[in-house]
């Protein structure tokens, strides 16, 4: 499991993403302190760190569904820190959130007309087969509602979205929530796929191993506040150091 | 053979499609200390939530001493004296920790009428107000009694839980993710708690924790759940060398 | 057979006016969380407008136009921009104030700008009285059919929307997720405008098609609409609409049978006809299991902040002393103005105010203590001076009749109770005020309880050589009264059931996990609170000296609830204070001409709208904001060195300054934790 591309040489390659300083709480509970990193264009980034370190706040401030109390965002050119969530989403953004995040009452195929249609996709059923096409999967559950699809169908089918209307820049949330390892390589595989359609992804993963054979780079969050950052040859050893209470480094 | 303290069998607990938990039987003796692992959403909360009585198992017992208790509501199954912290935090707001202590005591001391409030004499006593007092010095809370919980830190707030369900005290204490948020001070803090308690072998405590190196430091035993199955029950260090669990939960050794 | 069709025709039309309505509650319910009771309004108004333009000589048209497609979404535009929006994370009683509010506003607006309008055919296209053709030997008159068909049309037309356009799909993915919607690049927020415009509409054109089925163009009938559409989205289980639309029809045909099967003149045929669909909604909200937790969960919804409890901040020891000694100086000066220098009719005024903070602590107590929202205080109230009434007639000394009224009160609160205590936020509403719509249309009216309108009469009591039948020695006696029960109510708060009342308002979990019964409690909670309200209720009675059902109309339940919400709920100071002003401002109103009679329901109804920013109430905001100055004041006195006053908030000031609550707190992970 090897990754077969080169490192780029990340100094030349135009960020995608930047936060910068981004400090966001949740009405009186503070979660991020200052938070400085980037997603080249192209990029795999992997963000991880312990339970409750703030790994979802992150994704959910830049995908503007919580708003950044201090520190800015910038995304394709753009600032679009104070941007509701739909247009960051239109713009090019797609966060598959922690849980379930499809549409549990619609059905496969509207969950995949719906983003099509609202991220202005001319040809909605020419995606809908490119969807179908890559998740042949889903296909056969075409017309059943999203809530009753296996929790890897439904983890598909948020992938799925993705498809039907072009999109730069793919954040995922714990994306092997609750599904056997077996379903989880599977899952993987999808989201390896994606990148090698040229779609930056950033990761939040609980299986370190995982998450880092697929990365290009990595961010280590501790407490809020960014550990380190860099690519994941050089991040590797500093993980282990900074997360010594995490399983996945004790064993 | 001793009675156990805890005993479930063939506990199993569907949602939809999903079995959060699928025939788990685990027995736990009085004064044990266990840890329960597994990666996310592998049933760990559900196995609580069917303890306490917060969801009804499909099919399977619970018993506490011997006695089946799956037939009764939360608060009575409480009173037998299980306590339990949330990982979703289930705190009073609006009040302060020092008020969730006083309520509890109250609540599990069964002392209180409404005659007694009518009357005047419903105020917190002089043994509840000073065992209050004492559980907040234990957990390190003495200085933000009286704040509201809501202006405290997660870490703090787990604390205020974890007080909350000493109270009593409890022979079973159910713990669900008790370091999540804690800074270094507050680890520190719940380490000393709970090893204490594991010292005094009257509590019996059952956590759920991530944190594995804080979970072999506190318990004897671990017990490893994978989408809803107990994989792996022994001494931590078994467990540990286990290559299913390092496959399972660690994501390595493949 | 052909009388079963006889009864049965005439129903269909009400079934699907209701229909239009329940349907646009479902909408509006799943796409903002509101239980929008203003719809009941808003379906006035366009009835108003209509009829006043078609009277004045508009043609249908235009009058169809400006009342059901601009003035209804208007209104509901206007709610969900103003004040809805910020209502997603709020509980069910900040949610539910403002909607009630404005059930009671806007009538009284109408009132005022408008006038009232008098019944008018309204049919667009047929002729409204002709008959066009028998059915069953039914004769079919151009008004029923026209409302079926228009009906028909449009629920058609919405069903196909919602099916099959795009709109129809972003608004059911709204419904689900309002943030995950955002995520598929969905405008949620406007998506749920749409919602409220669409639904209002639908209330309106219910409003218009309905008016004429009634003898009166009047805002109860409008309200009693609303209570059947709810009663239908309740068997819909405020999810499906095809249930919803199945059950409303059901609802207006099963009304009519039952008006013409039971034996007419009857109270139970005249009374059980109206609140047949208070029957059925009890029923469905015991029954339907899925109406127990409505509130579906968004995966989402932890990206809000977590709501806050209100509590009263601590003060500094000066302040708290200051303002204690301030408000006794008040209400001594008040006491002493009202004995020594105001006419008769004025102290008459403030012992109704006292006798109405009685009532009003009974929502103190349910609502502000135990977290659990009722609709039918006004029927305990009713219960009590009616029972005080029914056992002075029997000869029973007053001051005892009055005393055992609290008892069958907290007797009936109890019953309410039992199947209360499976539901949860609004639905217990709901539930208590289908008990108080039963109460006013059915039970109050049979001799040996509420004897109708014609009521019953109450002597003021006596107490050995000690008579109240003046104005001012009953003043003293409700005085003592309120003091008695409302330092029962403070000593309860302070107490093992205002503690655990306390916690099972911030976590209903947590409660039971620290061994809460948390059903007894609340059963406590419904007897006190009813209780406490029949012996208002009774004292009302006696200070009347005559009451009837139209005392305790289920209305009065409404306005209660709003009016202790609006001044603050969360406080025993807070009942008083709502009870002295409304009689107040009852008084000063009731000189006004009648077309502004319903100013005081306004007054209370607009502060209502500040509920969405205030939960604690307008008055106890206000009397924050007052202390917060004075503590700053006093910190200032106290260290007279260059040192600015701390701003409350910022490092230095005390936790809790200002509203309660800390402003930022240091910690490094989310309230959630995230595993």
């Amino acid at each position: 499991m090897t990754d077969e591309r080169p490192q780029a040489p990340h100094d030349d390659v135009p960020a995608l993403l930047e936060l910068r300083d981004v400090e966001a709480s949740y009405g009186p509970y503070r979660a991020l302190f200052g938070v400085s990193f980037s997603v080249p264009e192209r990029t795999a980034v992997a963000l991880v760190g312990s339970n409750g370190a703030g790994k979802s706040t992150v994704a959910r401030v830049v995908s503007g569904l919580v708003r950044a109390k201090a520190g800015s965002v910038r995304f394709a050119g753009h600032d679009v820190t104070r941007w509701p969530a739909w247009r960051i989403a239109r713009a090019g953004l797609a966060h598959a959130p922690e849980g379930r995040s499809v549409f549990a009452s619609l059905t496969v195929e509207e969950n995949l007309v719906l983003a099509a249609r609202a991220l202005g996709t001319r040809r909605t059923s020419d995606a809908l087969d490119r969807a179908f096409g890559t998740f042949s999967q889903l296909a056969a559950h075409r017309h059943q509602l999203a809530g009753t699809l296996s929790g890897g169908e439904q983890r598909m089918l948020s992938l799925a979205k993705v498809l039907v209307a072009p999109q730069r820049l793919l954040v995922v949330d714990e994306l092997s929530f609750g599904l056997a390892p077996a379903i989880v390589d599977e899952v993987f595989d999808m989201l390896r796929m994606i990148r090698n359609t040229g779609t930056s992804l950033l990761v939040i993963e609980q299986h370190v191993d995982r998450v880092l054979s697929i990365s290009d780079r990595a961010v280590v969050l501790v407490r809020g506040r960014v550990a380190a950052e860099g690519a994941v040859a050089d991040v590797g050893p500093a993980i282990e150091r900074l997360l010594p209470a995490h399983p996945q480094w004790s064993a | 053979m001793v009675t156990a303290l805890l005993q479930t069998a063939g506990l199993t607990k569907r949602f939809g499609r999903v079995a959060a938990l699928s025939e788990v039987s685990l027995r736990l003796d009085a004064g044990e200390t266990v840890g329960v692992i597994g990666p996310n959403g592998a049933g760990k909360t559900t196995l609580f939530d069917c303890i306490l009585g917060v969801l009804q198992p499909d099919a399977g017992s619970v018993s506490f001493e011997g006695t089946r208790i799956d037939r009764l509501p939360v608060f009575r199954r409480s009173l037998l004296g299980i306590g339990r912290t949330f990982q979703r935090l289930e705190l009073f707001s609006g009040m302060t920790p020092r008020e969730h202590l006083l309520v509890t005591e109250r609540a599990r001391g069964r002392q209180g009428a409404l005659w007694k409030d009518v009357l005047g004499m419903g105020r917190p006593t002089p043994r509840e107000k000073s065992e209050a007092a004492d559980l907040l010095d234990l957990v390190g809370l003495a200085d933000v009694a009286d704040a509201p919980v809501e202006s405290l830190s997660l870490g703090k707030s787990r604390l205020v839980e974890l007080a909350r369900a000493l109270v009593g005290p409890p022979k079973l204490l159910l713990l669900d993710e008790p370091s999540s948020g804690l800074d270094d001070a507050e680890r520190a803090t719940l380490v000393s708690v709970l090893s204490r308690l594991g010292r005094r072998r009257d509590v019996a405590v059952v956590v759920v924790e991530h944190d594995l190196d804080l979970v072999s430091t506190l318990v004897e035993r671990l017990v490893v759940f994978d989408v809803g199955r107990v994989i792996a029950d022994g001494t931590v260090e078994a467990v540990l060398a286990d290559t299913a669990v390092r496959r399972a939960y660690l994501g390595v050794g493949r | 057979m052909s009388l079963f069709l006889s009864y049965l025709l005439p129903g269909i039309p009400y079934g699907f006016a209701y229909a239009l309505m329940a349907v646009g509650l479902v909408l509006t319910y799943r796409a903002s969380g509101v239980f929008n009771l203003a719809f009941g309004a808003q379906a006035y108004v366009s009835a108003v407008i209509f009829s006043i333009a078609l009277r004045d000589g508009w043609p249908g048209w235009a009058a169809f136009v400006v009342s059901v497609l601009l003035a209804s979404p208007a209104i509901g535009l206007a709610m969900e921009r103003l004040l809805f929006r910020y209502t997603r994370t709020a509980g069910p009683l900040v949610k539910l104030v403002p909607a009630l509010g404005l059930l009671i506003a806007i009538p009284a607006v109408t009132q005022m700008i408008i006038g009232t309008a008098t019944r008018l055919p309204s049919s667009l296209v047929l002729q409204p009285w002709k008959v066009y053709f028998h059915l069953a030997s039914t004769p079919v008159s151009g008004e029923e059919l026209s409302t079926t068909v228009i009906s028909i049309a449009v629920i058609a037309a919405f069903g196909l929307v919602l099916r099959s356009s795009g709109l129809g799909l972003r608004m059911r993915a709204v419904v689900e997720s309002p943030r995950m919607a955002e995520l598929s690049g969905v405008r949620a927020d406007r998506t749920s405008a749409t919602a409220w415009v669409l639904s209002s509409l639908l209330a309106g054109l219910a409003g218009v098609l309905l008016a004429p089925l009634y003898s009166t163009v009047s805002a109860s009938n409008f309200t009693a609409l609303l209570v059947a559409a709810i009663a239908a989205a309740a068997i819909g289980s405020f999810t499906s609409l095809p249930i919803t639309l199945i059950g409303a029809i059901g609802l207006g045909i099963a009304q009519q049978l039952l008006a013409g099967y039971l034996p007419s003149g009857t109270i139970l045929s005249s009374g059980l006809r109206p609140a047949f669909p208070f029957v059925v909604l009890a029923i469905a909200l015991v029954a339907r299991k899925t109406l127990r937790q409505p509130e579906a969960r968004d995966p989402l919804a932890s990206c809000d902040p977590p709501a806050v409890a209100f509590r009263a901040p601590a003060r500094m020891t000066e302040v708290a002393v200051g303002s204690r000694a301030f408000t006794a100086l008040v209400v001594g000066m008040l006491v002493a103005t009202i004995l020594v220098l105001v006419p008769g009719n004025w102290e008459f005024v403030f012992t109704f105010g006292i006798v109405l903070s009685i009532i009003f602590l009974s929502i103190t107590l349910l609502t502000g203590m135990g977290g659990q929202i009722s609709l039918g205080q006004a029927a305990f109230a009713g219960a009590g001076a009616f029972t005080a009434g029914q056992l002075a007639m029997h000869s029973m000394p007053v001051l005892g009749a009055i005393l055992l009224a609290g008892v069958l009160s907290a007797v009936l609160g109890a019953v309410v109770a039992l199947p209360a205590l499976r539901l949860g936020g609004i639905a217990v509403g709901l539930l208590t005020l289908s008990f108080a719509l039963l109460a006013t249309n059915v039970l109050f009216l049979y001799p040996w309880a509420g004897n109708g309108a014609t009521g019953l009469t109450v002597p003021r009591p006596v107490l050995g050589p000690i008579s109240f039948a003046g104005n001012g020695a009953f003043f003293w006696l409700s005085t003592v009264f309120l003091v008695v029960l409302a330092g029962a109510v403070k000593l309860v708060q302070w107490g093992t059931t205002g503690q655990e009342l306390a916690a099972l308002r911030g976590s209903e979990r947590g409660s039971a996990a620290v061994g809460i019964d948390v059903r007894r409690l609340r059963v406590v909670a419904f007897t006190l609170s009813a209780a406490i309200a029949g012996i208002g209720g009774a004292l009302y009675a006696s200070l009347e000296q005559s009451v009837s059902v139209n005392d305790f109309n289920y209305e009065f339940s409404l306005i209660y609830v709003v009016a202790v919400a609006a001044v603050g709920v969360y406080s025993v100071a807070g009942a008083i204070e709502a009870g002295i002003l409304y009689a107040v401002l009852m008084q000063l109103t009731s000189t006004l001409p009648s077309r502004y009679s319903s100013l005081l329901a306004l007054v209370f109804a607009l502060a209502a709208l500040t509920y969405v920013r205030h939960s604690e109430g307008v008055v106890a905001y206000a009397k924050a904001w007052v202390l917060d100055r004075a503590e700053q004041l006093a910190r200032y006195l106290q260290a007279p060195t260059l040192r600015p006053p701390a701003e409350p908030g910022a490092p230095g000031a005390p936790v809790g300054s200002e509203t309660g609550r800390a402003e930022s707190v240091d910690m490094h992970a989310a309230p959630r934790s995230h595993s």
